[in-house]
């Protein structure tokens, strides 16, 4: 059984990498990211504390979101587009 | 040994928002498929087909009733392991390949690694799919995506299938294909279940059909056996512009049409057409069944319904 959780799991992660809409946040993630070098210089002394206080801000945050979102869509999207049928009607248990 | 047996399945949706009604959607159905059986599940839209298909694959879950499919509980997910199932107008992971689809059904259904590569190409070429390696499913036609969902249904050769409107959005080719795979199936012994609305394709395939309308099951049997009662009528059309004797006497209603004359009469009569035709030496052009038998059934039974209905009201 457990060998078929691994299974669903690839087969999510897969979706959720090539559906490009995902991309997003962590360009976003890259940009703050940069942004924290140039914000870390006009700051007096304490550059390598900016970078890496908005570095792991981005981090997180993101990692949040990302989550989130592939969370929310998880489940609903596979109902709503009837994907999960074929994967129901096999020796999957539910829970 | 009843590969499939209904004992009672029955489905009430709750509709409304304040006030809650109940809907059935699904009688009390009783039914048994035997072993090795095409089994033809018909009705027109809306007749509570694909929710008994769902409740069978434990989609939907019954109000009342249990089945049992290959002598064991039907959620049970050891019979799961041996059957396929097709939904209706089957939907896929976009961003997949047609292999990767399969592959992945494969390992859920727990078809050993080496084994699931060899199965995969020979299901994509069973069902016409070639030459889309590396194409994503959502640059699939509908009918590529009815192809992969009936591969998909016997990737992992089961014993029982259920197919919902397996023929739905194919060209003719494809439902010729699709009708030959079926048959296929049965040769290597399989049980296959499938809904429809189009009774020229259970006509073609089917050993039994049950009709169902409203939620209510109206009749099963071989299609012999249910089309005994009704005959069909059938189109006679010759040349000429007169009428025979022989043809007034039957009660056929004529129309002349330039050259040639068209009549109306039931199947039972078409002998004695033919032969009033030849008497008088007029060229018989062409005899075309107006209506199969077993639609002529499924008519008079949905009309029967329908007047039942009425009468209640």
């Amino acid at each position: 059984m457990n060998a078929r959780i691994a299974h669903i799991a690839f087969n999510t992660f897969r979706e959720a990498v090539r559906d490009r809409v995902l991309y997003n946040p962590i360009a976003f993630a890259l940009l703050i990211s940069a942004a924290a070098i140039f914000i870390g210089q006009i700051s007096i002394e304490i550059e390598r504390l900016v970078v890496i206080n908005l570095g792991l801000t981005a981090v997180s945050l993101f990692g949040v979101v990302i989550t989130i979102f592939i969370g929310i869509g998880l489940v609903s999207k596979e109902i709503e587009r009837r994907t999960l049928y074929t994967v129901l009607s096999r020796p999957v248990r539910r829970w | 040994m009843a590969a499939i047996e209904i004992l009672g399945l029955e489905k009430t949706y709750m509709v409304g928002f304040w006030h809650k009604r109940p809907k059935r959607a699904l009688h009390p159905l009783h039914l048994a498929v035997q072993d090795g059986e095409i089994f033809g599940f018909l009705g027109p839209n809306g007749a509570g087909k694909t929710t008994t298909l769902k409740m069978l694959m434990g989609l939907v879950f019954p109000t009342a009733g249990t089945a049992t499919i290959l002598g064991k509980d039907w959620i049970d997910p050891e019979v799961k392991a041996q059957i396929g199932f097709l939904p209706e107008q089957p939907y896929f992971y976009d961003y997949l390949t047609a292999h990767e689809l399969l592959d992945y059904y494969g390992q859920l259904s727990g078809v050993p690694g080496r084994e699931r590569k060899r199965r995969v190409e020979q299901v994509l070429e069973r069902v016409g799919l070639t030459d889309i390696k590396g194409v994503q499913l959502r640059k699939f036609s509908k009918g590529m995506l009815q192809r992969a969902g009936i591969a998909q249904a016997i990737l992992h050769n089961p014993r029982v299938v259920f197919l919902d409107e397996p023929m739905s959005g194919l060209d003719p080719l494809g439902r010729r294909e699709v009708r030959d795979l079926i048959l296929q199936l049965q040769q290597e012994g399989k049980t296959v279940f499938f809904s429809t609305h189009i009774l020229s394709d259970a006509e073609a395939l089917c050993d039994r059909v049950a009709i169902i309308n409203k939620g209510e099951l109206r009749g099963v049997g071989s299609i012999e056996e249910l089309t005994k009662s009704v005959q069909g009528k059938v189109e006679v059309v010759w040349q000429g512009t007169q009428v025979p004797a022989g043809m007034k006497s039957l009660g056929a209603e004529c129309h002349v049409t330039g050259e040639t004359v068209r009549a109306v009469i039931s199947e039972s009569q078409q002998d004695a057409a033919i032969d009033a035709l030849r008497r008088e030496r007029l060229r018989l052009i062409s005899i075309i069944p107006v209506r199969t038998s077993l639609e002529s059934y499924f008519v008079e039974k949905l009309q029967h319904s329908q007047t039942t209905a009425g009468t209640l009201v």
